[in-house]
């Protein structure tokens, strides 16, 4: 009797097993989802997150390496005269060191200009950019606006996207007569637009309309657009003929009402899938597009446009476009891995979608 | 299973073979003991539900078994005297196609689209066949013409898209034929066509076998077709071969429950019923098969004993053999 | 088969028609035209130099007919003048056309040598040390961003290794230079002709035409490379002009990452200078060299597939 009381009294922490850990993170993509919520949470609460103010220029910390860097000497653009001997006076530096920097052709007394690199410290975790700008801020900041301009040309080419799948599988119910062939105009529509390469063509819109926010996000809905509306309308074809549409023909449901209460919920997976899987390629194009100057216009810190940036001064201050870089890399990579793994998981039938 | 008293030797022998396959839930055995013999122009047809390891036997025999997953575990397969099993990759090749050939199922993808029908049957006679190029045309449009392809010459050169189904499961009849098999082996090779390009093919085939002497192996779920073609019949379930005995004594005087109950399910014309018969429940996993005779669950004479212990075969008749703890 | 071709020949002009209908109406749609022949930010044209600029594009004349003077010229090869260099646009094309198509055939080498067989060899030895090196290569092909790929190998191969020049086109040929481009280019392309050709060949080992090919007795090797490749190939090949189309972006940002002074940077340099001649240019250009790599495409895919051909 004694031993049960005590039992019961023993406490309900349950610890789960390694094999069980092994099995979520087996079934689940526990890595994606992760990474992807950090930087969502990041990016959205950005002013939270970033310990300066990414425009705020700070000109004699310019080019600071991230915290673990160590360097030889001070932070300044030094002339040297060259010496003999090694000397305590800053202004000079001994002949083998110079010939050790690199100036293999030194002689004494010439002068030669090294660029030092300075040290970093954790008062600038990613290091400071060209104009002493904070790395880490902008690049929290970055992944803010990465975030909002993929949410909102996602969202918006979506909803069209799939409108117009939904529309073109159903036309043949909504019109009786023409049906048919809207459903092969939109169908070429979106055939063509297929064909068209996207970053030429945007380049060519900011030089008619100029470089302007909306311009982007009107840009970047386009290409989201494409995707949807052949697949949603694969999936209307075979929903139409179920039996519940059946019925609610019968009782007398217009097509629209049929349209979007009945079979929209069946497209939903497909949806949910290739939304997962666009937006890692709209980051990607809104990278090159800011990388190319056509995105997001500076100061605004946009991770593509921080590459290009870093670009001129990759000698000497890597990190400026390694950061972003990485960024771009990581939820890219982790939105294809969870896209892989909804698709598998929700509509098998997608895997030829490339 | 041992055959009837011979004379001359089987043409093959096939003897405890298991072929078994490593699947995430267990290891399947696909094939799990089967023995039979073949005598020198002799059709044996293998009967069973899909499942009961019958393309799979198929397949070892032609050693096509993907490696990886599947495996022959055990068993020896005589072809004219030399253990297939026993044979290198390359050597197995050079048998494959001239001494055991085959007819597989759909003639739709059985022909490669890319190269034409000309190139594809003098495949097997360029690599089989050493004799001069002009020759090899030759044969192959003699090979054409036996299996009855009209205007041999000029289809010769077609694509198998251009050609109806009927016509190409021919020519993958004529490939099978073109080196002069000891065996030939037709997979379903009707289960695709038309009912009326059937009983052509089927006839085809028996013709051919006349003429040149080849045996056959017929694999099959059809009755109809096994009534036709073959001299004996083996019925398989399960990966085991559950009754032999030649094509009359399996149809008057089943001995092995699925048996009766294959041949009860087959509709026949003269009786009036209300429902078609069914054999009830399903076939085992083969992962996990019971201990005991593998029909045991589904057998409407089932005793103790056939839970305990698999029945071995029993002799019913002379060459006819049945694995049923009912003959003990 | 030549009724086939000529077809395709005619479907080419037309789209070429409509290329010309739409860029062309992109410089009207924002009103007077002239307003983007002027710098942004710029210095602006003389009164008189805006009226001579209207006479020359015919603005006086109603659009339809601007249209065919336009295209009349541009027919001719008369597109107009940059206006940063004041030097004829289609000059400034051919400049630079010689080096893109140099990067473009080494990117499209380095593409089909590396995924072609990788993609083979995935899916031949399936779960082998090259399956998962081919996985990762397709994974990391699409997913890192071209320009990245670029800077990176800057990065490593030249500022911290030295062992690769940095870009640039030199004067004379030397393969040195063009490896890290080239390979810019190339790279997210290899990764799709991996993957593509990866399950091309698996579905087709898995054939039936492939079983009963070994049923004959032909021999792995030549099974796998007459009968399983041949038209496992099919698939990659169609996809040969999207990934010359991907180039055409690609060229733009690997050219720009590299200063290679080929058609991409043009485009890059235009957009930066608001130079609408030039763009306009390129946009023909570039749906031109589209359609034709298109047209040869689907005459190689119909040569190789003779469903094609014949159906």
């Amino acid at each position: 009797m004694a031993e049960v009381t005590s039992n019961l009294r023993r406490s309900r922490l349950v610890v789960p097993s390694w094999g069980q850990i092994g099995y979520v993170l087996r079934r689940w993509p526990v890595g994606p989802i992760v990474i992807l919520v950090i930087l969502i949470v990041v990016g959205a609460f950005a002013p939270l997150f970033a310990p300066y103010d990414p425009l705020l220029i700070d000109l004699p910390a310019r080019n600071t390496p991230p915290f673990w860097v160590e360097a030889e000497t001070e932070p300044r653009l030094v002339a040297q005269r060259v010496d003999k001997l090694s000397s305590e006076d800053r202004d000079k530096i001994s002949l083998r060191d110079a010939r050790k920097k690199g100036f293999t052709e030194a002689e004494v007394g010439d002068t030669i200009v090294l660029t030092v690199r300075p040290v970093g410290s954790f008062s600038h975790l990613f290091g400071t950019d060209q104009t002493g700008r904070d790395v880490l801020s902008r690049w929290i900041f970055g992944a803010r606006v990465s975030l909002m301009v993929t949410a909102v040309s996602l969202t918006s080419g979506l909803v069209i996207g799939v409108a117009m799948g939904l529309i073109a599988g159903y036309a043949d119910q909504i019109f009786p007569k023409y049906g048919k062939h809207l459903d092969e105009l939109i169908m070429r529509i979106v055939e063509i637009t297929f064909a068209i390469p996207t970053i030429l063509v945007a380049l060519v819109i900011v030089i008619v309309f100029g470089k302007s926010f909306f311009i982007l996000l009107a840009l970047l809905a386009f290409v989201a657009w494409n995707a949807f509306p052949r697949n949603v309308r694969a999936e209307v074809l075979t929903l139409k003929t179920s039996d519940y549409v059946a019925l609610a023909k019968i009782s007398g449901a217009s097509s629209f009402r049929i349209l979007f209460v009945h079979i929209f919920p069946g497209v939903i997976n497909t949806v949910l899938v290739i939304a997962t899987l666009r937006v890692g390629q709209l980051i990607l194009i809104e990278a090159i597009l800011s990388f190319l100057g056509a995105g997001v216009q500076p100061p605004k810190p946009a991770w593509g446009a921080m590459v290009a940036d870093g670009r001129e001064y990759l000698g000497d201050a890597w990190w400026i476009a390694m950061f972003p870089g990485m960024g771009i890399f990581l939820v890219v990579v982790s939105l294809n891995f969870l896209g892989d793994w909804m698709r598998d998981r929700f509509d098998p039938r997608l895997r030829q979608l490339d | 299973m041992a055959a009837a008293d011979t004379s001359e030797a089987p043409v093959l022998k096939v003897e405890n073979l298991r072929t078994y396959f490593r699947t995430r839930w267990g290891e399947v055995k696909a094939v799990d003991g089967v023995s039979f013999e073949l005598r020198k122009g002799e059709t044996l047809g293998i009967v069973g539900e899909s499942g009961s390891g019958k393309s799979v036997t198929m397949l070892s025999m032609m050693r096509l078994i993907p490696m990886p997953p599947g495996r022959i575990v055990e068993g020896s397969i005589t072809l004219d005297g030399e253990d297939l099993l026993q044979l290198s990759e390359s050597e197995m090749s050079k048998v494959r196609g001239s001494k055991i050939a085959l007819i597989i199922q759909d003639p739709m993808t059985s022909l490669n689209p890319v190269f034409s029908i000309g190139n594809q049957v003098t495949e097997a006679i360029r690599i089989h066949q050493d004799i001069p190029k002009r020759s090899v045309m030759e044969k192959a449009l003699e090979v054409l013409r036996k299996v009855n392809i009209p205007a041999a010459e000029s289809r010769i050169r077609d694509y198998p898209h251009q050609l109806s189904g009927g016509m190409r499961q021919r020519v993958v009849g004529a490939i099978g034929i073109s080196c002069q098999p000891l065996v030939l082996i037709a997979d379903e090779p009707t289960t695709s066509l038309d009912v009326t390009i059937q009983a052509q093919y089927l006839k085809l085939l028996r013709d051919l076998q006349q003429e040149s002497g080849m045996s056959m192996i017929f694999i099959t779920h059809d009755f109809g077709i096994v009534a036709k073609m073959c001299d004996r019949v083996a019925v398989m379930y399960a990966g085991k071969i559950v009754e032999v005995g030649s094509v009359r004594d399996i149809f008057n005087k089943p001995s092995h429950p699925y048996t009766e109950a294959l041949l009860a399910s087959v509709p026949k014309m003269e009786e009036d019923v209300d429902r078609l018969y069914a054999i009830e429940g399903q076939p085992p996993l083969l992962h996990d098969l019971p201990v005991g005779c593998s029909f045991a669950d589904r057998c409407p004479y089932v005793m103790d004993r056939c839970r305990e212990e698999y029945p071995p075969e029993f002799p019913v008749d002379e060459g006819h053999y049945s694995a049923c703890w009912r003959l003990a | 088969m030549s009724r086939f071709i000529i077809r395709r020949i005619s479907y080419m002009l037309v789209t070429m028609m409509v290329a010309t209908l739409l860029v062309f109406s992109l410089s009207r749609i924002v009103g007077d035209p002239r307003l983007l022949y002027v710098q942004e930010g710029g210095y602006g044209l003389s009164p008189e130099a805006w009226d001579a600029l209207g006479i020359k594009l015919h603005l006086d004349k109603p659009v339809a007919v601007q249209y065919l003077y336009w295209l009349k010229d541009a027919v001719r090869g008369d597109l107009g003048d940059s206006m940063l260099d004041r030097k004829p646009v289609v000059e400034i094309m051919y400049d630079a056309t010689g080096a893109t198509l140099q990067l473009a055939f080494f990117g499209w080498m380095f593409a089909t040598l590396v995924g072609i067989p990788l993609g083979v060899l995935s899916a031949v030895k399936r779960g082998s040390v090259w399956d998962y090196m081919g996985r990762g290569v397709a994974l990391l092909g699409q997913t890192l961003p071209v320009f990245w790929v670029g800077i990176m190998g800057i990065l490593v191969f030249s500022v911290q290794l030295g062992w690769l020049p940095v870009g640039t086109r030199p004067e004379e040929f030397s393969l040195k230079h063009y490896i890290m481009p080239a390979i810019t280019l190339g790279w997210f392309s290899a990764a799709g002709y991996l993957r593509l050709t990866r399950s091309a060949m698996l579905d087709v080992m898995d054939s039936e035409y492939v079983k009963l090919a070994r049923a004959k007795g032909v021999n792995a090797t030549m099974v796998l490379w007459k009968h399983a490749f041949r038209n496992a190939i099919i698939a990659p090949l169609t996809f040969s002009s999207l990934v010359l189309a991907g180039f055409i972006t690609g060229a733009i940002v690997t050219e720009t990452v590299f200063s290679w002074p080929g058609l991409g940077r043009l485009a890059f340099t235009a957009v930066d200078d608001n130079d609408f001649p030039v763009m306009v240019g390129l946009m023909l250009l570039f749906t031109f060299m589209f359609l034709i790599v298109n047209l040869f495409t689907d005459i190689l895919y119909a040569y190789v597939d003779p469903r094609i051909r014949y159906g």
